[in-house]
């Protein structure tokens, strides 16, 4: 029989919608307090063990916690203290950071736990996994897991105050589940939700961040098809406690660090298969997209797996939440993904259970701490520094100083981080059952240790070795000094070469790209050969990857002009997309072009990005035919995928008149946020990106 | 030109509201019509012109088109799509069309066309379309004259021999308020098409943009005192007047 997606979600709830309009008014900021810590000096006093403190500042800063609802809300936990302890004096970090490298902030973060390995078994079985492990552990390993107990104790505790709190306003159903948390596994949909929401709350407070949610529908499935098939709950019923735990998603959000807001890293991931390979496909798969589509918010942030079997009437369904304007879903082609994360030295039935990172890494839940956005490469600078030192006659020469600069490069960012250190959290790091297993950080425990490493400017780059081949080795109108000293003087004394190179040299996603998608072909794989053999630290390899983050601005902004036309501090286009400001044939052209690469050599992630122009979705049929560009590109064997739907004049209204556009959501790099809340740098970027969506 | 080359301004990919599916569109240049309201004006020469410095129209093959557009076979196949020739006119070209569409094998072609031409010409378009988007821009003889500076009776006879094919075909006119949105003007046209049907999908009415004053600026070409510089809208009773002539309207 046919299957006819669910129909319900087509009209908001009441409940929803309060609990919806309460949280973007803000009106939850009421309940919250700022707390005067001084648990560092302490700690430092006391010579404490890493571990501890970060189980005492977490189990403090629960205490400190008030238990408080929102109106309506069954699913509980709300933050009510804005900040956090430190865990180390100022001195103390100096003193670390003089000694050590760290990513970030160098607390576990930009990865998804496996929540299951709690939810499936209860906090009670929880605990005591941890405490039998304990037993057998050496010093440090008792240390660690001391902190973990500690944690989860915290966190029981605070789930008694939400009963007692819950109890005393009347709440019964939603005492009744967090009882029902607190010492068995979760028995219903709504109370998987709930322990669900629990532990993501903790993490955060603990001080991870960036934390994915997963494999939502695989995960939760069993609950929801239990309750449904039981007649515990209706289909409507399901749905709408899906979309109050999305919004729970966006009640504490703007206390996530991100270099943006909006830049928080909860990303969703739906479809793909099993660990035999099975479509894991459901009806809470498919709730999940229609939730995301009735609610416009910005978390949880939504990946779908794809591959080429995938029925287009499912891809149409992505093509409905991407007419909403969200920025999402991102697709990730698994007839690619798979195979590459198998090459990589991830066993097969780890590769088929990837999900996301923050933004588009290709990451394996629950097994591993990887850091899958180490740093970034500018692949423009590298062009111009091998320009600055060729000494090659032939185009094929230039390309080989182009690969030894590239190894060069990889070489030193592996040396940047030879002293790369962590910090220790118990609570994220026990969420993972091969870290109680081995008493040990996430970040030690896991299974693999991989780090990624991304690009930026690879269309700049691609399309400037174009404009290079051409004017100095074919044409030869220009040497490579000459060219070098034109792009010194930001092509102010050659206006004719500024407009043939803009007008005439190849360039990605034009008519005229022939030579620009061999070059692209060849800078993927110079990408990916330059880390051939080498080894980070931790044992592990780096996976290249296309992303650009927020260096498609950093990297930028101080770089000269590039050979391609792009002039000195002009932004690059944001992670793997043709180059700004030209003249674009379509979006067949761009995905044959970029899809045209070996994509499987530079898959750590990072996505070919689209923009369509809202009225695409004016068309009739429009979501079929949006899904049908999706089937294409994962045909020609793309390996991600990131469409907006954009409109250049409301962008540009919405930049004049902040106060009309308060929820005007767009996708920046890897996420999706409120425009009005970027900085002007990133909102000019987009703007600029939509003057080119097809329409 | 001839049957194995023609003038060709764009061959546009990905166009979702040309017909069925993910569409290629194929912009003939030049029109023998000259529509007050006219949205491409450029291409109403027949031959290549400077617009602003750049030439508007290329001289391509049939193989040379066909390439280009069977590069993106399978997603047009796949999504049910096809190629959708536009324009300009068609009619203009219709052997160097005949024979693109002889290239393209079964792909399925639409298209785009006032039906200003020759019955022959207009019959040799049928042989190859799977689906026709006519005009009608209005029914009176004067008016469509003062309005395309052309006559309309070639093209009312077209529609007829359109209606006897028995292809699938979509009738399209754009209201232009005060100039062909009367409702007089609207019940001939279901009148008219009521008579014989055919195999007519549907009727489309479109509200007029004021883009087209933009658009003959852009051009270089005079702007009619007539032509409203604002967006229209299909007034309230128009699709009731086909619909009470039992045709289906949009």
């Amino acid at each position: 029989m046919e299957h006819v997606p669910y129909q319900g979600g087509s009209k908001m709830n009441e409940r929803i919608k309060n609990l919806r309009d309460f949280i973007f008014n803000k009106e939850h900021h009421k309940f919250r307090r700022t707390v005067e810590w001084n648990l560092a000096e302490k700690f430092a006093a006391e010579k404490t063990a890493p571990a501890l403190r970060a189980a005492t500042a977490l189990s403090e800063l629960l205490k400190a916690e008030t238990p408080v609802f929102i109106p309506q809300s069954r699913i509980a936990f709300v933050r009510t203290v804005t900040n956090m302890p430190e865990r180390y004096t100022k001195a103390e970090s100096q003193d670390a950071l003089g000694r050590y490298s760290y990513s970030e902030r160098g607390v576990p973060f930009n990865f998804t736990p496996d929540f299951m390995s709690v939810i499936s078994i209860g906090l009670d079985a929880f605990r005591k996994k941890i405490a039998d492990r304990m037993a057998s552990a050496d010093e440090d390993g008792k240390t660690f897991l001391q902190g973990a107990l500690i944690s989860v104790d915290a966190v029981t505790d605070l789930i008694k105050r939400y009963i007692a709190e819950a109890e005393k306003q009347g709440m019964t159903e939603c005492a009744a589940n967090l009882k029902a948390v607190l010492s068995d596994a979760p028995q219903t949909f709504e109370q998987s939700l709930q322990l669900f929401r629990i532990l993501h709350y903790t993490l955060w407070c603990e001080g991870a961040y960036h934390m994915g949610v997963g494999r939502l529908d695989v995960m939760l499935y069993p609950y929801y098809k239990k309750d449904i098939e039981s007649g515990i709950i209706s289909e409507d019923e399901a749905f709408e406690l899906l979309e109050e735990f999305f919004l729970t998603f966006n009640i504490d959000s703007d206390f996530y660090i991100g270099v943006q807001q909006g830049d928080n890293g909860q990303s969703l991931m739906v479809g793909g298969c099993d660990a035999d390979g099975n479509d894991v496909w459901n009806d809470l798969s498919e709730k999940i997209l229609l939730a995301s589509c009735e609610l416009k918010l910005i978390d949880p942030k939504i990946n779908f797996r794809v591959n080429s079997k995938t029925p287009i009437e499912r891809i149409a369904l992505g093509s409905k939440l991407t007419r909403a304007g969200l920025g999402f879903p991102q697709y990730s082609n698994d007839d690619v993904v798979i195979p590459a994360l198998v090459k990589w030295g991830y066993s097969l039935e780890d590769a088929r259970n990837y999900s996301c990172a923050a933004c588009w890494e290709f990451l394996i839940p629950g097994v591993a701490h990887e850091l899958v956005n180490l740093d970034a490469v500018s692949m423009p600078e590298i062009l111009l520094n091998t320009m600055q030192k060729s000494k090659a006659e032939t185009f094929d020469a230039f390309c080989t100083e182009i690969e030894a600069e590239l190894r060069t490069k990889a070489v030193s960012l592996l040396k940047k981080y030879e002293n790369l250190n962590y910090h220790v959290l118990p609570f994220t790091s026990v969420i993972n059952p091969i870290s109680i297993e081995k008493a040990q950080n996430i970040t030690q425990a896991g299974k693999y240790h991989n780090w990624g490493m991304h690009c930026s400017g690879i269309a700049v780059a691609a399309d400037s070795l174009s404009a290079v081949e051409k004017i100095v080795f074919e044409d030869k109108n220009f040497s490579m000094a000459e060219f070098c000293k034109i792009l010194g003087e930001n092509f102010e004394n050659s206006p004719d070469l500024l407009k043939n190179v803009r007008e005439n040299a190849p360039k990605l996603g034009t008519a005229n790209s022939g030579k620009a998608v061999k070059n692209l072909s060849f800078l993927t794989d110079a990408w990916a050969k330059a880390w051939d053999g080498l080894k980070n630290i931790q044992g592990g390899i780096v996976r290249p990857g296309t992303g650009s983050a927020m260096y498609y601005i950093w990297h930028s902004e101080n770089l000269s002009a590039t050979p391609d036309g792009r002039l000195k501090g002009e932004p690059f286009s944001a992670n793997y997309a043709p180059s700004l400001d030209i003249p674009l044939a379509g979006p067949l052209t761009v995905i044959r072009d970029f899809a045209a690469p070996d994509m499987s050599k530079v898959c750590n992630g990072g996505p070919l990005t689209i923009e369509l122009h809202d009225s695409v979705f004016t068309a009739d049929d429009a979501e079929m035919k949006v899904a049908a560009m999706i089937a294409e590109f994962i045909r020609r064997g793309g390996h991600q995928l990131q469409l907006n739907t954009l409109n250049s004049e409301v962008l540009r209204d919405a930049q004049k008149h902040p106060e009309r556009y308060a929820n005007l959501i767009v996708r920046v790099w890897g996420w999706s946020g409120k425009f009005v809340e970027l900085d002007k740098v990133y909102q000019d970027h987009i703007i600029r990106r939509s003057a080119m969506s097809f329409a | 030109m001839s049957r194995t080359t023609g003038i060709i301004s764009e061959i546009r990919e990905f166009c979702l509201h040309d017909g069925p599916g993910v569409r290629t569109t194929v912009f003939f240049k030049g029109c023998p019509l000259r529509c007050l309201w006219c949205h491409n004006p450029e291409l109403r020469p027949f031959g290549i012109e400077n617009i602003n410095g750049s030439p508007c129209g290329e001289v391509y093959t049939v193989e040379k088109a066909a390439e280009r557009i069977l590069r993106d076979r399978e997603i047009l196949v796949n999504s049910g799509g096809g190629v959708t020739f536009s324009g300009g006119e068609v009619l203009s070209q219709v052997d160097f069309a005949s024979e693109l569409a002889h290239k393209l094998g079964n792909l399925h072609i639409a298209v785009e066309t006032s039906g200003m031409s020759s019955r022959e010409n207009y019959q040799k378009m049928l042989d190859f379309s799977d689906l026709v988007y006519q005009d009608i821009k209005c029914m009176s003889s004067s008016l469509h004259k003062k309005l395309t500076q052309c006559d309309n009776e070639f093209i009312l006879d077209n529609i007829r021999l359109l209606q006897k094919s028995n292809k699938p075909y979509i009738i399209r006119i754009v209201l232009v308020p005060d100039l062909n949105d009367s409702s007089r003007e609207l019940e001939s046209a279901a009148k008219f098409l009521s008579e014989n049907p055919g195999n007519l999908q549907y009727t489309e009415l479109l509200p007029y943009h004021g883009a087209a004053v933009s658009k003959l600026r852009k051009a270089n070409l005079p702007i009619p005192p007539e032509l409203p510089q604002f967006d229209g809208s299909v007034p309230d009773n128009a699709k009731e007047i086909f619909r009470k002539y039992d045709l289906p309207c949009k």
